[in-house]
C-alpha cells in the first residue's frame, strides 16, 4: 500500500457533482479526456476551467520535470485527489514504482540530477512558505543553469499545484478517475505502448491549453489584481492562463467583490507578502475601506467595517495557508455549510488563488532584481 | 554412456542454478517488501511528527540526527492549571480522576488547536501550549488570548457535563506571555520534544501562578495586551513583584471579546 492511500481524507465531498454541464462537454473537448473533478467545480466556469490547467501549460522547462514538482507539492500538501492523480500520470508515461518510490522517501537521494533536486527543493519551498523562500533560494536555480523564464514556470506550477490542492482538498474532491485506469490489466499489461501513447496525448493536451489561453481575449484594463505578476511571467505561456484565471475570479457573480479583495488581503499578509498585501490594501481601498481600516484589519484580524460574514471569512482564509488535512476539512464544512453551491466554490477557488499568488509572488524578486 | 554423464550435470547444474536464481529472488522480493513496509512506517511517523515540528526539523532530525541548534523565534506561550487540584484528587477515586482530567485536556486542547495553538506539554494537570511555533504566525497574542476565550467557554461546558454526573466543577487559570524564545527539538536519543526555551517561557508560568493570588481564570501581561485592540474587554491589576523579576509585572485580565473570532 502506497503513502497515499495512508492519507485522511473526508470521504463525503464539500458539493454534490453537477454532471452533464457545457463546461464539463468543453473542458473535455479541450483535454481529450474527463477529468472526476470537473464536476464539482463545474457550476462555477472560471474554477473549473483552472483546474483544468492541472496539465501545465509550460514551454520552458520540460513536462516531466512539471509532473514531479506537481508529485512533490502534491505529495508534501497531503492532497489525496491530486497527489493519486499525478502519481498515475506518472506510471501512465512510464516512471516506475520503485522511481515514484524513490521520490517519495526522500528525492535528495533519488536517482536525479542536481538540477532536478534543486527544482524539487524550491518547489516544496514554495508549498511550505513558513518561511516564504526567498531571493537565495532563486539565485540557487539560476545557480543550476535554469533561465529567468525557466524559474518562473517552476515557481508557477509549485505553486499552481498548491492551488489545486487546496481546491480538492477544501472541496474534498474524491480521487481521480484516472488511478482506476492505472491500474487496469490493459494497461499494466502493454505499460511500454501506453506509456508511449500517454505522453504523445499529454503533449497535445497542453499544447492545446497554450493556444486557448494565448488566443483569449484579455481584459483592456488589465487584471485587478495580480497584474505584476503577470508581466513577471511574460515570455512564458504560463501569463496568459494566470492573466484569465485572475480575471474570470474577478469578475464572477457569486461572490463579493470586497470579499475577494479581503481574501487576498488576508492571505498576503499571512504569507509576509509585501508586494500583494500593498496591491490588496489598494483593491480594499478601492471598496469603500479607510486606510485605518485596512490597518486595523491587518494588525487585529478585526475592523468595524466588516460585516459579520467578512469576520469569520477572513479567518477562515487564513487557515488555508498552513493546514492538516482533516482539520481544514472540517474548518471547511463549519464555515461553508449552508451556502449555495456556487458560493462554496468560488470561495474555496478564492481562497486557493488568494494562496497561488501571494506563493507565487516571490518571482517579483527576481525579476525586481533583474 | 560417456556422453550422456556430461549432459546429465550440465542439466543437474542449470538446475541448480535456477532454483537458487529463484531462491535468491524469493529472498530480495521478501527483502524488499520488507523494506518498502518499513519505509512506509517511517513515512507515516514522518507525516504524523510533522503535526508537532516544523518540517524542515523533522527532514533534519532524519538526515543528521537530533538537530542540537535551535531558532529565535517571537512566539505566545500559555501555561494552564486545574486551581485546587490536590483536594480534588483526594476526594476522588484514581479512576475517576483520571477520566475527568482526560475529558479536561481534550476540551482544552481542542479550544487550542482551533486557534493554531501547539500543546507542547502535558505538566501533571497543567499543560502549556505555544502560538507561533512551529509554524510562524504573525497574530499568535491575539490567537493565544482567543484560545483563552474559547477554553474559558468550552470549560463551562464541561462543567456543566461534570455536574450532571454529581461530581465537582474544574477551575483554572491561564497565563499568557509573548517574547523571544530558542525553539527546537531538545532530548536524547530515548525522549526528545519540540519545545521551546527562555526566560518568557519561565515569565508566562510565573503569570498563570498569579491567577490564584488575584482569583482570576485568565491572566496576561502588559506585552500581549499591547498586541490586542479594544474589542477585548480588559482590568489592570495591581502591579505585583514575581520570583525571578526584578522590576513588578503589570498583569490583566482578559473578561471578553466583542466579535466571535
Amino acid at each position: 500500500m502506497a503513502i497515499v492511500d495512508q492519507i485522511e481524507w473526508c470521504e463525503t465531498p464539500l458539493v454534490a457533482p453537477t454532471r452533464g454541464t457545457l463546461v464539463e462537454q468543453e473542458i473535455r473537448r479541450q483535454l481529450g479526456l474527463s477529468l472526476t473533478s470537473i464536476p464539482y467545480l463545474a457550476p462555477v466556469p472560471w474554477v473549473a476551467w483552472s483546474f483544468a490547467t492541472k496539465i501545465q501549460p509550460v514551454a520552458h522547462i520540460p513536462s516531466r520535470l512539471a509532473d514531479l514538482i506537481t508529485l512533490v507539492v502534491s505529495m508534501e500538501n497531503s492532497c489525496r485527489h491530486c497527489y493519486g492523480a499525478t502519481r498515475s500520470i506518472l506510471r501512465l508515461t512510464g516512471y516506475s514504482q520503485n522511481r515514484i518510490s524513490e521520490l517519495e522517501e526522500d528525492f535528495f537521494h533519488a536517482k536525479l540530477d542536481e538540477r532536478s533536486k534543486a527544482v524539487l527543493d524550491f518547489s516544496r519551498k514554495c508549498a511550505r512558505a513558513d518561511p516564504r523562500p526567498d531571493a537565495r533560494d532563486l539565485e540557487v536555480l539560476e545557480r543550476v543553469g535554469l533561465s529567468r523564464v525557466a524559474v518562473a514556470e517552476v515557481a508557477y506550477v509549485a505553486t499552481n499545484t498548491c492551488y489545486s490542492n487546496r481546491l480538492a482538498t477544501l472541496l474534498a474532491i474524491p480521487p481521480d478517475g484516472i488511478e482506476d485506469q492505472d491500474n487496469s490489466l490493459l494497461t499494466r499489461l502493454f505499460r511500454p505502448l501506453v506509456a508511449i501513447g500517454f505522453r504523445k496525448f499529454l503533449n497535445r493536451a497542453r499544447k492545446r491549453n497554450i493556444r486557448k489561453y494565448a488566443s483569449a481575449p484579455g481584459n483592456p484594463q488589465g487584471v485587478p489584481f495580480g497584474g505584476r505578476l503577470v508581466n513577471a511571467l511574460q515570455g512564458s505561456p504560463t501569463a496568459d492562463v494566470l492573466q484569465s484565471i485572475l480575471n474570470g475570479c474577478w469578475h464572477s457573480p457569486h461572490t463579493a467583490t470586497r470579499t475577494k479583495a479581503l481574501a487576498f488581503a488576508i492571505i498576503a499578509r499571512t504569507l509576509n507578502c509585501p508586494v500583494c498585501t500593498a496591491e490588496a490594501s489598494q483593491l480594499l481601498k478601492s471598496e469603500g475601506l479607510l486606510q485605518e481600516d485596512i490597518d486595523h484589519l491587518q494588525t487585529y484580524l478585526s475592523s468595524d467595517a466588516l460585516n459579520g460574514f467578512e469576520s469569520s471569512f477572513i479567518h477562515f482564509a487564513r487557515d488555508t495557508v498552513n493546514y492538516q488535512v482533516p482539520d481544514i476539512q472540517f474548518v471547511a464544512r463549519r464555515f461553508l455549510t449552508g451556502m449555495g453551491k456556487e458560493e462554496i466554490i468560488e470561495l474555496c477557488g478564492l481562497v486557493a488563488l488568494a494562496n497561488w499568488v501571494a506563493r507565487l509572488s516571490i518571482i517579483l524578486e527576481q525579476s525586481e532584481t533583474a | 554412456m560417456n556422453a550422456v554423464l556430461p549432459i546429465l550435470l550440465a542439466v543437474a547444474l542449470v538446475l541448480l542454478l535456477a532454483f537458487l536464481l529463484v531462491r535468491a529472488r524469493r529472498r530480495i522480493g521478501r527483502l524488499r517488501a520488507a523494506l518498502n513496509s518499513a519505509s512506509l512506517e517511517l513515512q507515516q511517523v514522518q507525516m504524523a511528527f510533522h503535526r508537532f515540528a516544523p518540517r524542515r526539523v523533522v527532514e533534519e532530525i532524519i538526515r543528521q540526527g537530533i538537530s542540537i541548534h535551535g531558532e529565535r523565534q517571537e512566539v505566545s506561550i500559555m501555561f494552564v492549571d486545574i486551581v485546587g487540584f490536590t483536594k480534588l484528587a483526594e476526594r476522588m477515586e484514581a479512576e475517576q480522576l483520571v477520566e475527568v482530567l482526560n475529558g479536561y485536556f481534550e476540551c482544552m486542547s481542542l479550544a487550542i488547536s482551533q486557534h493554531r495553538g501547539y500543546v507542547s506539554k502535558f505538566i501533571g494537570d497543567g499543560l502549556m501550549a505555544l502560538f507561533g511555533t512551529p509554524h510562524s504566525n504573525r497574530w499568535h497574542a491575539l490567537d493565544a488570548v482567543w484560545a483563552a476565550l474559547a477554553m474559558r467557554a468550552a470549560l463551562k461546558d464541561y462543567n456543566a457535563s461534570l455536574e450532571s454526573r454529581n461530581l465537582d466543577p474544574l477551575e483554572i487559570g491561564i497565563g499568557i506571555h509573548c517574547g523571544p524564545v530558542v525553539a527546537g527539538v531538545i532530548g536524547n536519543q530515548q525522549l526528545m520534544e519540540f519545545t521551546v526555551i527562555g526566560d518568557a517561557v519561565n515569565t508566562a508560568a510565573r503569570i498563570e501562578a498569579q491567577t490564584r493570588f488575584h482569583q482570576v481564570d485568565i491572566l496576561i501581561s502588559q506585552a500581549i495586551r499591547q498586541q490586542l485592540d479594544e474589542k477585548f474587554r480588559v482590568r489592570e491589576l495591581p502591579p505585583i513583584t514575581v520570583k525571578g523579576k526584578r522590576e513588578a509585572l503589570t498583569l490583566f485580565t482578559v473578561e471578553s471579546y466583542a466579535d466571535r473570532p
